[in-house]
């Protein structure tokens, strides 16, 4: 009877300690965000649509949350993936304020290739992280997600132009270390 | 703790670090004794297993401020330690609190105003006895004045009938 009674105090005491722990988890999460939030008002007062900052920005908080909270290599992610994903952004926003470049009758925006650029860059360096520190490959798409969404902030600029540059400029560096860590 | 269950409770606290919840578990069970003994000593039966629920919750709560790499029982026994100190001191203010509450009830009591109004509540039974019966009025004033513990039973039970019955005058007389 003792026993059993014992037995049922540790079980409710897991519980507790098992709430606990989420709890704070869970406030550590929300609080990780903040400065990332940051971002995204810094991105809001610089240029960026309301239309394309406030989703892009709530997807963003609401999976760097998330993340924070899961832990493992999701949460791990997030630090990384976001500071990448300024190098685009700023880089985004330094071409619309050049605005455009004319050669003889044609002119064009630096957006798509300022986000070629700073995708590559970013990319580049997300890849040389997670082959340093031998991540597994959930790293690297975590990151990917991350980065691709701070940096559409800014590369919105001409529409999903500016996205698929920095798409297809992060893409370039982190498959192959993608495939590296997956064979490793 | 014999190494091998140092070093598990280790690893589980740095997976737990990470958001590994399947180290919750594991974890517990080795501290949950460890902490409850240790408790044990300090506290009291009731206050112990307080006291060992409150430091679980704040161990796993603040498992993030554990310095991955150092023990992790001086640790947990220093939150358990803390615990302990916090439970016995709210247990010592609250005795405090209650022999404040009976001294001034009591000095209240010795005060002129609290003097007058025993004497005018006594004068109330006196005058509701005289609405009892004479075996009433017998049996309490031997409570009253006699004090005497009788034995006998059916004694005790005249006093508790004519006890019962005063009370139900004094509430139809006085309102108390």
């Amino acid at each position: 009877m003792a026993g059993e009674s014992t037995q049922r105090m540790a079980s409710e005491d897991l519980g507790r300690a098992k709430n606990a722990y989420e709890r704070a988890r869970f406030m550590r999460a929300i609080s990780g965000t903040i400065p990332f939030s940051l971002v995204v008002a810094f991105a809001m007062i610089f240029g960026t649509r309301r239309e394309i900052g406030l989703p892009l920005g709530v997807a963003l908080l609401g999976l760097a949350a998330f993340s924070l909270h899961r832990g493992g290599l999701f949460g791990r992610a997030v630090l990384p993936g976001i500071v990448a994903g300024i190098f685009p952004l700023l880089l985004a926003f330094a071409a619309r304020a050049c605005g455009h470049v004319c050669m003889g009758d044609s002119c064009m925006s630096l957006c798509v290739p300022a986000c070629s650029m700073g995708g590559l860059v970013a990319g580049a360096g997300l890849a040389w992280l997670g082959l340093r520190t031998k991540m597994a490959p959930t790293f690297f798409v975590a990151a990917f997600g991350f980065t691709l969404l701070t940096g559409a902030l800014g590369c919105s600029c001409v529409g999903s132009a500016g996205v698929l540059g920095l798409f297809a400029g992060l893409v370039v560096p982190l498959l192959p270390a993608l495939g590296i860590r997956r064979h490793a | 703790m014999e190494e091998t269950r140092r070093r598990e409770l280790e690893r589980d606290f740095q997976r737990l670090q990470g958001g590994d919840r399947s180290a919750l578990e594991p974890a517990f069970r080795i501290l949950f004794p460890i902490v409850r003994s240790f408790a044990a000593r300090l506290l009291s039966p009731a206050e112990s297993e307080d006291a060992a629920q409150l430091t679980l919750e704040k161990v796993f709560a603040r498992i993030d401020q554990y310095d991955a790499g150092r023990p992790v029982l001086p640790w947990v026994l220093a939150i358990a330690e803390w615990e302990c100190r916090t439970l016995r001191q709210r247990t010592r203010r609250r005795k405090e609190d209650t022999d404040v509450t009976l001294e001034k009830k009591r000095t209240e009591d010795e005060s002129p105003e609290g003097n007058a109004a025993r004497h005018e509540e006594l004068q109330q039974v006196f005058q509701a006895m005289g609405e009892l019966s004479e075996t009433d009025r017998l049996a309490l004033r031997e409570f009253f004045f006699d004090h005497d513990e009788v034995a006998d039973a059916n004694a005790r039970k005249r006093k508790q009938r004519a006890l019962e019955r005063l009370r139900l005058v004094v509430r139809r007389l006085y309102g108390w």
